[in-house]
Formats: C-alpha cells, sequence, structure tokens
C-alpha cells in the first residue's frame, strides 16, 4: 500500500486543481516560506479526519476554503482526495485502489466519501485504524508536533505510542461497548417499569377468566363438529383434483413428443444452414484466392522492372569506374616525371653548397693567422683604453660630488640665517607674552581676594542660618508633640462622651430609666440624675469614695417622694427591673460631729471632701456623714478602736471598717468605664485639649514670627550665593588664562633652545663640507694626469695597426657572406625533399583508387549475373500464379450451383418447423387451462386449512380422530347456531378488557 | 397481557445477559490492551535506544512509563543522554537535540510499525548540516518500508529524496505546484 496521489482544490492557498503523484521512496517539498508548503500536509490531515481547525491552523472552519485575492474570486467549496494503491490489500477493503475525498462547502455541509461514495467520519477512521495513518497517528509530522512529542505533559505523547502499539483499534471498542453497556442498563431500567405496572393489571383479568371458560367450552363443541365439515370438504376437493392432474398428464406427454420432433427438424435445419455458410466461406476464399494472386503477380512484376533498372545503373558505373582509370594512370604518369625533375635539381644543389664551403674553410683560415699575429698588443692596449674610461668616469662622479657638497653649504647657510630670525621674532614674542602674564595675574589676584571675602561671609550668613534651622524645627517638634497629645486626649473624650451617651457602666434598670427619662421629658420632670453625676470628688479619694459608695452611686436622686413613685411605676409597667431613689425632700442624714482622738492619718469626714450643690447636702450627709476617710489600714483600725466603732472608716486604698467592725478590702479592678469621675474627667479633658490648642497656636505664632526675621538672613545668604557663583565664574576663566599664557611662555622658550642647538649643529657641518671639497678636487688632478699618460701610448700603437685591421674585416665580411649561402643551400634541399615525399603519397592514393575502382567494376558485374537469374524465377512463377487462378474460377461456379440446392431444402425445413409450432400451442393452451382448475380447487383446500388453523390451530394432520358429519346440511345448520352464540360471548369479553 | 408480561420477563433477562457479556467483552479487552501495550512498548524502548546511538552517535536513551500499575492511562517519560553528557530530562536538552530525539523515536516506532506513508514536515529544521545527513541516511533506509513525503529547506534532505516537487506563489496568495523528478 502506498499514497498514490494527492488531488487539492480549493484547498486553503492552492485554488486551482493541483495533482502531486507520489512514487514510493522519499518526495521533498521545497519552496520559499510562505509558499503554501505546509498546506500540503494540512491538506492530507484534513482528509483524514482532522476536526480541529486550530490544528489546520485555522481560525473558523472557513478558513479551509480558498478565500479569495485581490485578482480572484473566493471559491465555494474546497475538495481533497487521497488516492492509495491497495493492490497488497493492506486496507481493510476490496478494491486495488481506494479513493478518500473529503468536501466542504461554504455552507458549511462537509462530506466524506470512499471510492466516490458518500460515508461517515467514523468509516474513514476505522478504515486507517492501526495501520499508523491517521491525525494522531505519528504518519503525519507536522511543525510543533516535534514539541508535542516531547512535550511537558507526558500524557499527551501517549496517543503516539497507542498508535505505534496497535491498541487505539481495541481503545475504540471498548467506548463503545462502553456505550452500549450504558444503553442496556437503561433498557433494563424501563422494561422493569413497564412489568410493575403489568403486575397491577394481573388481578382484574383472572374475573373475566371465568367467562371465557364457558367460552371455550361452546367454542370445543363447535370445533368438534366443524372440523368433521372441513374434513369431509376437503377429501371432496382433494378427488376432483386428482381427476384433473390426470388429464393435464395426457396433454403434457403429447406435448413433449411434438416437441422432441421439432427438436429433430431444427437440428437438421441448423445442419444444412452450417453447410452452406461453409459454401459461402469457400466461395469467398477461392475469389480472394484470385484476387491475391493478381496481386502477386503485379508485385513480382514491379520487382522484374526494378532489378532492371538496377541492371542498367550498374553498367553506367562500371563505364564511369573505367574513366576514372583512365584518368587516373595519365595523372600518375605525370607525378613521375615532376619526380625526376626534382631529383635532378637537388643533385645540383649539392655539388653548389660543396664548393662553397671549401671557400669558406680557406678564408677562415686566414683570419685566424691574422689575429693570431695582432691579439697580443692588441689586448695590452685594450686593458689601457679600459683604464681610461675607467678614470674619465671616476673624474666625472668626484666632479658631481664637488657640486653637491656646494649645494649642500649654501643650504646650510640659508638655513642658518632662517634660524638666527626665527630666534629674534620668538624672542620678542616672549618679551611680550611675559608683560601679558604680569596683567593678567594682577587682576586674578584682585579677583581671588574678592572671593575669599565672600567666601567668609556667606559661612557667618551659613551658621546663622542654621541656628535658626534649629529653632524652626525644635517649634515644629513641640507643635507636633502638643498635637499628638492632642489627639489622644481627644479620642478618650470621645470614648468618654460616647459611653456617657450610652448611660453605659450603669446596672440595666438605671440605664433605661435614664434614656427614658431623656426620651420622655414627662417622665424625667423632678429627676436630678444618678447620685454619681452630682457628687464630685478629687482624684485621690475616689477610690475611696467609690467603695464606701457602691451601688448607692447608682442611685437616682429626686426632688419628691412623687417623683420617685413615678418613676417606679414607670419601672414595673415596663418590666425594667428595679432602682433605688434618693428624694431631696425625704432623705436626711445626721453628720459626724467630732472624731475622737488626734491620729495624723484622718483625712477627714467624707461629706467634707467631696463636692456637691447645696441642694442636696442632706443626701450627701445621710450617705457618707458618718464616714470618715484615713490614710492606711493602722490608722483606720487605730481610729475605729478609739471611737468605738461609732463610724465607718474607709482607706485612701478602699478598705472598708464598719461600724459593726467588718472589714472589707482587697484588691480593687480598674474600670475602663469609671461612672464616678467620668462627668469630671469629660470637664478636664475638655480644659486640657483647649489648652493644648492655646499652646499650639501659640507656638505657631512663635514659629512665624521667628521665619519673619531670619527672611532677611536668608535674602542675605542667596544673594551672596549668587554672587559667589559669579566671581567663581570670571576666577575660573581668568585662572585659565593665567594657566594658558604660562604654558605659552614655557613653550616659546622650549622652541628658542632647540632653534639655537640646530644653529650650532650647522655651523659643524658646512666645516665639514668645506674640508670634503677640497679632498675631491686634489683627487681630480691625479686622475687628470693619469689618462693623459695612456692616451698617448694608445695613439701610438693604434697608428701601427691600421692596414692590419683593414684587412680582417673584409676576410670577416667574405666569411658571413659564405655562411648565409651554405645555410640557403640547405634549406631548398629540404624544401625539394618534402615536395618528393608529397609526390610519392599522391602516387600511392592514386594507385590505391585505381584499385578500389577495378574491385567496384568486379561487383557490379557480379550484381548484374544474380539480377538476371532472379529475373528469370520471377517469370516462372508469375506463369505458375496465372495457372492457379484459372483452375480455381470453374471451381467457384460448382460451389455456387451447389449453394442453391441446399437453400431449397433449408426452405422446405423451415415451412416443416413452423407447422410444428402451431400444434405445440394448441396443446399448451389446453394445459395452461387445467392448470388454472388446479390452482382454484388447491386454493379452496387451503382456505380450509387456513381456517382451521385459524379457528382451532389444527391442520389436516391432527384431524383424523375427528369424524365426518353423517348428515352434511343439518350439521352445516348446528355449526351457524354455535357461531352466532360465541360471537355474543366475545362482545362481553371484549367490554371487559375494555373496562380493564 | 399475560403475554406481555412474559414478554417484557423474557426481555428483562436477555439484557441482563447482555449486560454480563457485555462487562466480559470490556475486561477481555482491557487485558489484551495491557498485554499488546507493554509488549509494544518494551519493543520500542528497546529499538529507541539503538536509534537514538546511532544518530547521536553514542550516548543511552530510554522510555519510562510513569505507572507500572496503570499502563493504560500513565504517561511516558522520556530520559536521555547524549554522548558526554548526564542523564538528564528531555527539557533540559538543546533544540536541535530535542528535535533529534524525537526523530529517532519516531525512526523507533517506524522501525516496529512501519506506516505505510509519513508525512514530516521540517521537522529536521533545526538539525546542523551533519545531523541533517545522518536523518537523510536513515530516511533513505526507511524508504523501502515506508514512503516519505518531507516538507523541507534542507538541502541534505532534498538531495536524498527522489522526487522533489516545489512550491511557488507567482500569483499572491495562490500556491502553484511545480514537478522536479529527479533520479531515473
Amino acid at each position: 500500500m502506498y499514497l498514490k496521489r494527492l488531488e487539492l482544490q480549493g484547498f486553503k492557498s492552492f485554488a486551482d486543481k493541483t495533482v502531486l503523484e507520489f512514487m514510493p521512496g522519499i518526495t521533498a517539498v521545497i519552496g520559499p516560506n510562505g509558499s503554501g508548503k505546509s498546506n500540503i500536509s494540512d491538506s492530507i490531515r484534513w482528509i483524514l479526519g482532522e476536526q480541529s481547525i486550530k490544528s489546520l491552523r485555522g481560525s473558523k472552519f472557513l478558513d479551509i476554503i480558498f478565500s479569495g485575492t485581490q485578482n480572484r474570486k473566493s471559491l465555494g467549496f474546497a475538495e481533497g482526495s487521497l488516492v492509495f494503491d491497495n493492490s497488497d490489500g493492506k486496507l481493510p477493503i476490496e478494491y486495488t485502489e481506494v479513493t478518500i475525498t473529503r468536501k466542504l462547502y461554504r455552507s458549511g455541509e462537509t462530506g466524506y466519501y470512499i471510492n466516490k461514495v458518500p460515508c461517515r467520519l467514523k468509516d474513514v477512521l476505522e478504515l486507517f485504524m492501526d495501520t499508523g495513518i491517521g491525525k494522531d497517528g505519528y504518519s503525519i509530522i507536522g511543525q510543533g508536533k516535534i514539541d508535542e512529542i516531547l512535550s511537558n505533559k507526558s500524557e499527551d505523547r501517549r496517543n503516539i505510542f497507542e498508535e505505534a502499539a496497535g491498541i487505539v483499534k481495541y481503545r475504540v471498542r471498548k467506548q463503545e461497548s462502553e456505550k452500549k453497556l450504558e444503553r442496556t442498563k437503561l433498557n433494563l431500567l424501563r422494561i422493569n417499569d413497564i412489568l410493575s405496572e403489568i403486575e397491577a393489571n394481573i388481578e382484574p383479568l383472572k374475573q373475566s377468566s371465568e367467562k371465557a371458560k364457558k367460552y371455550l367450552n361452546l367454542r370445543e363443541e363447535l370445533k368438534n363438529i366443524e372440523i368433521g365439515l372441513f374434513i369431509y370438504n376437503i377429501e371432496k376437493y382433494k378427488q376432483s383434483l386428482e381427476e384433473i392432474v390426470k388429464d393435464e398428464e395426457i396433454y403434457k406427454s403429447q406435448c413433449n413428443e411434438e416437441e422432441g420432433r421439432l427438436e429433430r427438424v431444427k437440428s437438421l435445419k441448423e445442419e444444412l444452414k452450417s453447410q452452406i455458410d461453409e459454401i459461402t466461406v469457400r466461395i469467398e476464399e477461392m475469389s480472394n484466392i484470385g484476387f491475391e494472386s493478381q496481386k502477386e503477380i503485379e508485385m513480382l512484376n514491379s520487382d522484374i522492372s526494378v532489378a532492371k533498372t538496377r541492371i542498367e545503373n550498374n553498367n553506367e558505373n562500371s563505364k564511369r569506374y573505367e574513366k576514372e582509370i583512365e584518368e587516373s594512370k595519365e595523372k600518375l604518369n605525370d607525378l613521375n616525371e615532376e619526380l625526376e625533375q626534382k631529383k635532378e635539381k637537388k643533385d645540383n644543389l649539392k655539388e653548389n653548397k660543396e664548393k662553397f664551403q671549401k671557400e669558406l674553410e680557406e678564408k677562415e683560415e686566414e683570419l685566424r693567422k691574422i689575429t693570431e699575429k695582432l691579439s697580443s698588443k692588441e689586448l695590452e692596449i685594450e686593458g689601457y683604453k679600459t683604464k681610461v674610461s675607467q678614470n674619465t668616469d671616476k673624474k666625472y662622479e668626484l666632479q658631481g660630488d664637488i657640486h653637491t657638497e656646494d649645494i649642500n653649504f649654501e643650504n646650510y647657510e640659508k638655513r642658518e640665517r632662517q634660524i638666527q630670525n626665527e630666534i629674534t621674532t620668538n624672542i620678542s614674542e616672549l618679551d611680550s607674552t611675559r608683560l601679558q602674564k604680569e596683567d593678567i595675574s594682577k587682576e586674578f589676584y584682585e579677583i581671588d581676594s574678592k572671593r575669599n571675602k565672600i567666601v567668609k561671609s556667606l559661612e557667618e550668613i551659613n551658621s546663622k542660618k542654621e541656628e535658626a534651622d534649629k529653632k524652626i524645627k525644635l517649634y515644629e517638634s513641640n507643635i507636633i508633640a502638643y498635637q499628638s497629645e492632642k489627639r489622644i486626649k481627644e479620642s478618650r473624650l470621645k470614648f468618654l462622651i460616647e459611653t456617657e451617651k450610652e448611660k453605659e457602666g450603669y446596672i440595666k434598670s438605671v440605664k433605661s430609666l435614664l434614656k427614658d427619662c431623656e426620651n420622655i421629658k414627662e417622665l424625667g420632670k423632678g429627676m436630678n440624675g444618678v447620685l454619681a453625676n452630682i457628687i464630685e470628688v478629687p482624684e485621690k479619694y475616689q477610690t475611696a469614695i467609690e467603695m464606701c459608695l457602691g451601688a448607692s452611686l447608682q442611685n437616682i436622686v429626686t426632688e419628691t417622694e412623687e417623683d420617685a413613685k413615678r418613676l417606679v411605676e414607670h419601672l414595673r409597667k415596663n418590666n425594667l427591673g428595679r432602682a433605688s431613689f434618693l428624694p431631696i425632700t425625704s432623705v436626711k442624714g445626721k453628720k459626724l460631729d467630732k472624731i475622737k482622738g488626734n491620729e495624723k492619718g484622718v483625712i477627714g469626714i467624707a461629706s467634707d471632701l467631696i463636692k456637691y450643690s447645696k441642694k442636696y447636702e442632706q443626701i450627701i450627709i445621710n450617705l457618707l456623714g458618718r464616714t470618715v476617710i484615713v490614710d492606711n489600714m493602722d490608722t483606720a483600725i487605730k481610729v475605729s478602736k478609739q471611737n468605738n466603732y461609732t463610724f465607718r472608716i474607709i482607706t485612701l486604698e478602699g478598705d472598708i471598717i464598719n461600724p459593726s467592725g467588718a472589714i472589707t478590702g482587697g484588691s480593687v479592678t480598674k474600670k475602663t468605664v469609671n461612672i464616678l469621675g467620668r462627668g469630671k474627667e469629660i470637664e478636664k479633658l475638655q480644659k486640657e485639649i483647649k489648652a493644648l490648642e492655646e499652646k499650639i497656636t501659640k507656638q505657631e505664632e512663635e514659629k512665624k514670627e521667628f521665619e519673619k526675621s531670619i527672611e532677611d538672613i536668608l535674602e542675605g545668604a542667596s544673594s551672596l550665593e549668587k554672587e559667589l557663583q559669579e566671581i567663581d565664574i570670571t576666577y575660573a576663566t581668568e585662572k585659565q588664562k593665567l594657566v594658558s599664557i604660562e604654558e605659552n611662555i614655557s613653550k616659546i622658550e622650549q622652541r628658542v633652545n632647540k632653534l639655537k642647538e640646530e644653529k650650532e649643529h650647522l655651523k659643524q657641518e658646512k666645516e665639514n663640507s668645506l674640508e670634503n671639497k677640497e679632498k675631491i678636487k686634489e683627487e681630480i688632478q691625479k686622475l687628470t694626469e693619469e689618462t693623459e699618460k695612456l692616451t698617448n701610448i694608445i695613439q701610438e700603437f693604434s697608428e701601427l695597426n691600421k692596414d692590419d685591421q683593414k684587412y680582417i674585416d673584409d676576410l670577416n665580411f667574405d666569411i658571413t657572406n659564405l655562411k648565409i649561402s651554405v645555410t640557403s643551400f640547405d634549406e631548398s634541399e629540404s624544401s625539394i625533399e618534402e615536395i618528393e615525399e608529397r609526390i610519392k603519397k599522391e602516387v600511392e592514393n592514386t594507385n590505391r583508387s585505381i584499385e578500389n575502382k577495378e574491385r567496384q567494376i568486379e561487383e557490379i558485374k557480379q550484381d548484374n549475373i544474380t539480377l538476371n537469374e532472379s529475373i528469370k524465377d520471377i517469370e516462372e512463377k508469375i506463369k505458375e500464379i496465372k495457372e492457379e487462378v484459372k483452375t480455381s474460377g470453374s471451381k467457384i461456379e460448382e460451389l455456387k450451383q451447389d449453394r442453391i440446392n441446399k437453400n431449397e431444402m433449408l426452405n422446405t425445413k423451415e415451412q416443416e418447423i413452423n407447422d410444428k409450432f402451431k400444434v405445440i400451442e394448441d396443446l399448451k393452451a389446453q394445459i395452461v387451462k387445467i392448470d388454472v382448475k388446479k390452482t382454484k380447487i388447491e386454493d379452496d383446500i387451503n382456505d380450509i386449512i387456513n381456517k382451521m388453523w385459524e379457528e382451532y390451530e389444527l391442520t389436516p394432520n391432527n384431524v383424523v380422530d375427528y369424524k365426518k358429519p353423517e348428515n352434511v346440511s343439518a350439521t352445516q345448520k348446528k355449526v351457524n347456531s354455535l357461531r352466532k352464540e360465541l360471537k355474543e360471548l366475545r362482545k362481553c369479553k371484549y367490554r371487559c378488557n375494555r373496562r380493564i | 397481557m399475560k403475554e406481555r408480561y412474559d414478554f417484557m420477563s423474557e426481555q428483562r433477562l436477555d439484557l441482563e445477559d447482555t449486560m454480563t457479556k457485555l462487562r466480559k467483552v470490556i475486561a477481555d479487552m482491557t487485558q489484551n490492551m495491557k498485554e499488546q501495550f507493554k509488549e509494544q512498548f518494551a519493543l520500542i524502548n528497546k529499538n529507541f535506544q539503538e536509534v537514538f546511538r546511532e544518530l547521536f552517535g553514542g550516548g543511552n536513551a530510554t522510555l519510562k512509563l510513569e505507572d507500572e500499575n496503570n499502563i493504560l492511562e500513565c504517561g511516558i517519560d522520556i530520559n536521555v543522554q547524549p554522548p558526554g553528557k548526564k542523564l538528564q530530562n528531555m527539557m533540559l536538552l538543546s533544540g536541535g537535540e530535542r528535535a533529534f530525539t524525537a526523530i529517532a523515536l519516531l525512526f523507533a516506532i517506524l522501525k516496529i510499525n512501519p506506516s505505510p506513508f509519513c508525512v514530516l514536515d521540517e521537522i529536521e529544521a533545526a538539525l546542523d548540516d551533519v545531523n541533517v545527513y545522518r536523518f537523510a541516511d536513515y530516511l533513505k533506509k526507511f524508504s523501502k518500508e515506508t514512503q516519505f513525503l518531507v516538507i523541507t529547506h534542507r538541502k541534505g534532505t532534498m538531495e536524498a529524496a527522489d522526487t522533489v516537487y516545489g512550491v511557488t506563489m507567482e500569483e499572491n496568495g495562490i500556491s502553484k505546484l511545480l514537478s522536479m523528478k529527479l533520479r531515473q
């Protein structure tokens, strides 16, 4: 199995129909980025049933369809087909070529096809299951799939392994079975429901069953009688059926006989027909033979003419060859003559050459002799000459040297002058720069001192400023401290006011009564408030008084007893609990007159130590008039002993000694809500807050004033700073100037020094150059003297040898001429040899061609002989064929006569057949009639049997026991009456069923 | 009525019978799957090791089931050790090594259960030239069993191909196919 072809149309970027043919092996798809290569792999996945649009790199399913470009309309559908070769049957389908097609229309319809037959996605998936092909398998590895294989989630990799292990098929089947199981469970539930319903209905059925029993009895009776009747009828019918069957058989045998005869005649006729056909075929063959022979004769004739023309051609060719041979022979003669000539010429050349060579040798001998004579003296002179020329060369060289020395000297002097000039200009520049520097440094020092002054005053102001800042900070920190204290107090105040408002700390009855009094004015009339609120206790006695008064602190003070009564009633009416009242009009007390003893620790009588309005004097005396406050327990005990326990004593810590001698004391739990001091504390806090606010405003004012006072200082500081900045800038520029001028001066000084050094150096050089010049002049003098001597010697010698020299020159000229002519002889000789060679080759070629041609002529002769022979053969063959044609013509005539006879015989046979057909048809019609009768009787019998089955579920085989009726018509009547009765019962039964 | 009752009772028996049969089928199938998966997994693991060594020129690699008791649901771990490195989890490899490991796994699977054809979409893009040639050699080796359709930019892979198709976009937005058959 392999992939044969992929066809795409309208799939993504493949707008036109595209076909990819695949061969087994590796197919590569290449192309630039974005050209749509990956769409090919996407398409394969799509065709194989990919459902996820995202994995096809689209956002909605319509992205699959080619969506058009600027120049092209979008398409209405996308189609892709994969064609597999399934000749090895790997796919479980009976075709050798399988085409999987998927189509998607813009309307959203989609369809799968296997070999063009519509199918479901499931069919496609099942087809490829466990082949490794499939959208989840490992056969299509897309970009990014690699990452999926190696993805973090190791569960994602399972798909590939499962496909590879071939268990996907099982997994799908398992899921299907699970689904089926689920369905079965549902069905079972439904059936159970129905069953329970039916069980409920079974009871009423029993009642009707009794009636049914009666019905059954009647029916049994009817059955007995009616079946007898049925049996009688059946037997009657069967008898008539047998008779009819006998008739039918007779007719059938007759018919068969006739048909047998007809067959025989038919076969005879067929035989005749085939004979006639055979004859016709033979006639045709014969005439064909005649025709073909004619064709063959023509062909043979054309062969003959071909052979003849070929002979003629051959004759012409042989003539032409002979002529050519003649020509070649003539040419051969010419060539041989030319060769002879060339040989003669060559011999001449050899003779001349030998002559010249002899002369050349003689001349060379002579030359050698003369030169030997001259050579020794000449060598000497030559030496002198070279010496002279060397000397003149050297002289020129030295003169050049002198010249360069002169130029050098001049250059040195020029440079010296230049340097002198430069030195003077630099020195003047140096002077002017120094003056400038003095000016600048003066200015600079002025600025520096000014700057120092400003810095000093700025420092002073800054220190002042810092002090001021410190002071301001002090103010600010004070203000903050006050403010935080104020905040704490305010929050405490707020808390206290809130608790006072809510009457917290009072027992429930007092709390609700107070609230009610605030709300209802009528009720609050004459109510002066709680005792705790009408007294003011100094802080140090607070604990003592609180302990002393205890619950009485929450007693309510009223104007009169009436008021108290009203309030009590209110409490009762509203079920608010109990409270104590202190009416001003009724409560009276007696104050202690004197405290015996004179203990230091006694502070005083409690009623004297607290403040209250005069109005409540009696109440306070009543409660505290006989209570003494002391500093501690020891004093308390002493005092109580001294006074014989006549009053109550209480320490500052709240321990109590009662007149009875009982002592109460211990620790006092600190309460957040202290009802006794609350009113007072609120006032105190308010006062404190006010004081703090005043303090804050005072501090702030002071701070403001102070800030105003230091404003001048700050202004001065900033203006000074500004001034300093400006001065700093000028200071820096001046400093820069000074530095640059100093640099300038040092540079100029350096330059002057360098120039002076150079000047010294130049002087030295000048002296050197003068010395050199002197030396060179001396040398030149020497050289000129030597040269003069040598030229004199050379002059003498050359005059002596003038004649010899001339002779030598002549000889040399002759020798060269001779040498030239000898070499020219050599050249012409070799050229003649070449020509000879060429002629020889040509002779050979000509001979060869002559031979060839002679051979060809021989061949042509041979060919002509064979051709003539073959012509003779062909002519004989033609004669034979003609004879054959003649004999076949007469035979055709005979055959035709035979055919006519046979045809006549055939006609008579056909007539016979027609007659027979008529007879058979008549017989068959008779048989059909009998058949109809037979089936009717059989139907009747079947009716009875059916009726028996329907009514009593009996077959004729089962009814052997039943008796046949003696009187048929009476029995029929009885049957009818029984049926009527049964019908009544059936109606009743139907009603019963309806009721159920 | 009675008939109906009898009929329904019979049906109920039938259904109960079917259910037990189905349960047995599912159990059988699960057992089958387990056995087959275990067997095939061991084979894949063995081949993976071989292919990995051939491709990387040494090293070691193993596949491991995360839960031996629940082989049909659990994940699969891949531990690899490229030559000269420590044994490590896949995530710690370089991109090229990872791609190459995945390719090794793919070839290991193809070795056991050759799929009739295989589409590879630029899976070798991250490999270096030497490894691309190794990849191409392997492709050739497997191309007798499996038909390959490779989408590629790499010369080494193209050289191994028998047929080459070129995709161009002469007209904007429309892909065109050019066929260039090579070896014939």
